[in-house]
């Protein structure tokens, strides 16, 4: 697991930041968000239940447990 | 007032239905922003025959499942027909 | 123009009715991260975009709102079927129930009522989709607090449907800002 990654999700690949076609660099006060490659997808069932087609996409929600009783 | 029956085959039809039709929805998206992607354009073209296929299947029991020109309808007209997608989670 | 189908994206089928969850939930119907604004601000922006990509992304992306639109009003739906009146008391819905009954009315969990001041239709590109980027965030926070306070899977279900395709969303509008901006940018050198 790469340890880049806190919480990396099994599977999701970082997608290489010189993915942009007509990119020279990157600019200062501007936000960029990485341009997705399709390669593989789940089946149709699949896919409605992940909410996605595109398994790179998904990000699962885990429900956090909560100790409650205010600051410790 | 006309129920039309919730049975597991209508149930099944239908999520079949939506399940390749949400490969369309975000192929299609996919697509807005990646309008050179053959390939997923052909698949995106797949999933429509699939969908035109599944769709006739369902609308000969069921009824129309669009209006407005979209769907053809039997005498009496059956779009009105319960239930409606928020009654039963159709 | 659009096209109606009698089904929803997604199936809602809650079996058990919840006034207390539905008061949470109606927040996504009428609410200022909601599906509702989500769609007029798509719908809106799309008519002043500079290229075909985003015009196509906010058209779609605005009617696939729509769709979660209906979903959120029949959880709603569902959640207030059935229930009495002194359970939706108990639940602290009867202020809404005196307004409404158990309808559906696009309004956030406090009643505040619908309004466009929600959106932003600055004509901006750049503006208006670094906005779409910030509305879907929120709209994926708003569904993880709803995860949070849902118990019942028959909820909890539709919600992690509806929170997913935020992320996807986003995905996509952040595609369209750099296509716009690759468009301002070769403007430049006419």
């Amino acid at each position: 697991m790469d340890n880049r990654y806190p919480g990396h999700y099994p599977g999701r690949m970082p997608h290489r930041f010189g993915d942009y076609p007509m990119m020279k660099s990157f600019e200062l006060a501007e936000a960029y968000i990485p341009y997705q490659w399709y390669t593989t997808s789940f089946s149709p069932m699949e896919a409605l239940m992940a909410g996605t087609m595109f398994p790179e996409l998904v990000r699962p929600y885990e429900k956090k447990e909560c100790k409650g009783g205010g600051v410790g | 007032m006309n129920h039309a029956h919730t049975d597991n085959q209508r149930k099944e039809l239908l999520d079949q239905i939506r399940a390749i039709q949400f490969m369309t929805v975000d192929l299609n998206l996919y697509l807005d922003t990646h309008p050179n992607d053959c390939r997923a354009m052909n698949e995106y073209n797949y999933y429509v025959r699939q969908l035109q296929s599944l769709k006739r299947e369902y609308e000969m029991q069921y009824g129309p499942l669009m209006n407005f020109g979209h769907s053809l309808s039997p005498c009496p007209w059956r779009w009105i027909e319960e239930p409606w997608p928020w009654e039963e989670g159709i | 123009m659009w096209i109606y189908e009698k089904k929803l994206q997604y199936p809602v089928r809650i079996k058990n009715p919840n006034p207390r969850m539905a008061k949470y939930i109606i927040t996504q119907y009428g609410g200022p991260d909601g599906e509702l604004a989500a769609s007029l601000r798509y719908l809106s922006q799309r008519y002043h975009m500079p290229i075909p990509e985003a015009k196509a992304v906010l058209n779609d992306i605005g009617t696939e709102e729509l769709a979660h639109f209906e979903m959120v009003g029949s959880m709603v739906y569902q959640l207030m079927r059935g229930a009495c009146p002194d359970e939706i008391k108990a639940a602290d819905v009867g202020t809404y129930y005196a307004d409404h009954d158990r309808a559906v009315y696009p309004s956030t969990g406090t009643g505040v009522p619908f309004t466009a001041a929600y959106i932003q239709s600055k004509g901006d590109p750049i503006a208006d989709l670094h906005e779409n980027l910030a509305a879907e965030q929120k709209a994926r926070a708003t569904y993880e607090h709803l995860i949070n306070l849902a118990d019942d899977p028959d909820v909890i279900d539709p919600l992690r449907f509806l929170r997913e395709r935020e992320v996807v969303h986003f995905q996509r509008f952040g595609e369209v800002l750099q296509k716009v901006r690759e468009y301002l940018e070769s403007k430049k050198y006419f």
